[in-house]
């Protein structure tokens, strides 16, 4: 009896499982990752406004994110800076730039490495600063680029370890 | 040998000078007025702005769950970003912003004077950035607000549209779902009858999602309130006026890299003459511009300055620096202030100071330890320089650029 029992809860549970779609999160999930407080308090912002003041653009997508096209999901994180046409991106902290990459695609970056042991952070959709050179120390106050004007304003920042 | 311990104290105190005089002479921040904390100038006047603690403190006490952080009972405000006056009291403001219908709330603040006249300025507390300039217009300020402009009336504390709505055929109302700049990177004329600003608004009647390829630079006259298209294109910085003649910074790319051109643009016209390109940075103070420049081999940097006057180019002399960073100064000011980089590996860095009338320079030595937070104009004559050094407690050098000369 209990095992007839068993073998029939066995099957519901697989039919449950078997009629469960596996989906990824859609755009209106908020990916609330935060791996420490310690950076985000050091760090400044990438946008300042024209009198070198600190703010905030809105994050218009998030990492880890599925795409509208393609199979791969987003790795990086785009901050929008709020429409303005001011576009120079800033160094979060004092570091230094390991890749300085330049083409005529999309994919071009700048890669700064900080020695406070925060991640390594590639401000991509830049087009670096005249004079700005692999080896170079770059501080919180160096504009490091521009944002590309296809892109509407938008910074996609990648960390790694 | 009586005489020995006088000749003693005299070599004792002779080489106490000397140590001191040496200390003094390569230490010129110990001379400095420092105050604790970030402290920059806000119309003429001083104002605390948060520091790094403070921003930790805000980021703390965000809630978890919701992320809104936690606000003044009875401001409404977050208690750690509230700016704070220095040598003036400020008063903080918070301003309904109205296009037709109610669209938002930024927060300002100001000082008064005795005989009521207000300096008006955005305050830290604003998620969004804001503008804010002041104008001719009686009391009212030039507000730039999500890609549009308005005018603050401080007494009846209510944003109202500055820009005609609409222009043209351009009707405002279709912009909401596009990224329509309807005016931004607005700048008053030294006479007060002009303001120039940019705008995009262009893509809304062509129909092109590509807003950059729509820029038009705009002017506005204050007394007829006339509006009127001056040239395609736009720009990066005002950097100054002549009469008739915007003086631009524009963006423009060189062998794949950003930089910045110097353009005449002549607002009866519409004609625009290229002075300067490929600069790293650059910063006007009639009639001079001081500007960094890289040769072909991005290697090599110079710090020049331009009589626009006579069309004369000097470079400054005695300086080694890798890379200059940022050029900066301010209107009616005889100085500009120049961030450095003696080495390029190093993160040390120098504040330089020039005279732009007699090419002098002074300079106040960084070092690795030293970080620049903030840096900035108070006055014509006084800067602020924020650096942390060290723990990451930041303090500010109140500098008076007379001092020392």
């Amino acid at each position: 009896m209990s095992k007839r029992l068993t073998g029939i809860l066995l099957i519901l549970v697989l039919l449950v499982c078997s009629a469960q779609t596996v989906l990824a999160y859609g755009y209106n999930w908020w990916f609330n990752e935060v791996h420490g407080d310690l950076y985000l308090t050091q760090s400044r912002s990438p946008f300042r406004n024209a009198g070198g003041t600190d703010f905030y653009g809105n994050v218009t997508s998030n990492n880890n994110q599925p795409r509208t096209t393609g199979t791969t999901v987003h790795s990086g994180t785009d901050l929008g800076n709020g429409g303005q046409i001011y576009r120079n991106v800033y160094s979060v902290f004092d570091g230094g730039v390991v890749q300085a990459i330049v083409h005529s695609g999309e994919n071009t970056y700048v890669t700064v490495s900080y020695s406070n042991g925060a991640p390594l952070v590639k401000y991509q959709h830049i087009t670096p600063s005249q004079g700005l050179s692999v080896g170079n120390a770059v501080g919180a106050t160096s504009v490091i680029g521009t944002l590309r004007d296809y892109t509407w304003g938008t910074l996609a920042l990648c960390c790694t370890k | 040998m009586t005489k020995r311990p006088g000749v003693l104290i005299i070599a004792v105190l002779i080489v106490a000078l000397v140590a001191f005089s040496s200390v003094t002479a390569v230490s010129p921040w110990s001379a400095l007025k420092r105050e604790k904390g970030v402290i920059v100038g806000r119309g003429g006047s001083l104002v605390t702005q948060p520091s790094q603690k403070d921003v930790q403190d805000f980021v703390q006490a965000l809630d978890r769950i919701t992320g809104r952080p936690s606000v003044d009972p009875v401001t409404g405000q977050p208690k750690q970003l509230v700016n704070k006056g220095v040598n003036r009291q400020l008063k903080t403001a918070t301003v309904d912003v109205f296009e037709g219908e109610f669209i938002g709330k930024v927060s300002v603040d100001y000082f008064e004077d005795s005989d009521g006249q207000q300096t008006v300025f955005a305050s830290a507390q604003n998620q969004r950035p804001v503008y804010i300039m002041p104008t001719p217009i009686g009391s009212k300020s030039l507000m730039e607000y999500e890609g549009s402009l308005y005018l603050i009336d401080l007494r009846e504390k209510k944003a109202s549209p500055f820009l005609s709505l609409p222009v043209s055929g351009y009707d405002k109302s279709k912009a909401k779902d596009w990224r329509i700049s309807w005016g931004t990177l607005a700048s008053v004329n030294p006479a007060g009858t002009t303001v120039l600003f940019t705008t995009n608004r262009l893509s809304l009647i062509k129909q092109d999602d590509n807003f950059d390829r729509h820029y038009q630079i705009w002017i506005k006259d204050l007394l007829t309130g006339e509006e009127r298209l001056v040239a395609d294109g736009t720009y990066q910085r005002v950097l100054g006026w002549d009469g008739d003649i915007a003086y631009l910074a524009k963006h423009e790319i060189v062998q794949e890299r950003a930089a910045e051109s110097v353009v005449a643009l002549n607002l009866s016209t519409g004609e625009q003459q290229v002075l300067l390109r490929g600069l790293v940075g650059c910063a006007a103070t009639y009639p001079f511009l001081v500007y960094t420049t890289y040769d072909s081999t991005l290697d090599v940097s110079a710090l020049e300055v331009l009589n626009i006057l006579d069309g004369s180019k000097k470079t400054i002399p005695g300086l080694k620096y890798d890379r200059y960073e940022s050029v900066a100064s301010t209107p009616g000011s005889k100085f500009v202030l120049i961030i450095a980089q003696p080495s390029r590996t190093s993160h040390a860095r120098d504040v330089v100071i020039l005279h732009t009338e007699t090419l002098q320079t002074r300079i106040l030595p960084g070092d690795e330890k030293t970080v620049f937070r903030n840096y900035g104009f108070v006055d014509a004559n006084t800067i602020t320089v924020t650096v942390a050094r060290g723990n990451n407690e930041e303090e500010t050098y109140i500098v008076g650029l007379q001092e020392g000369r």
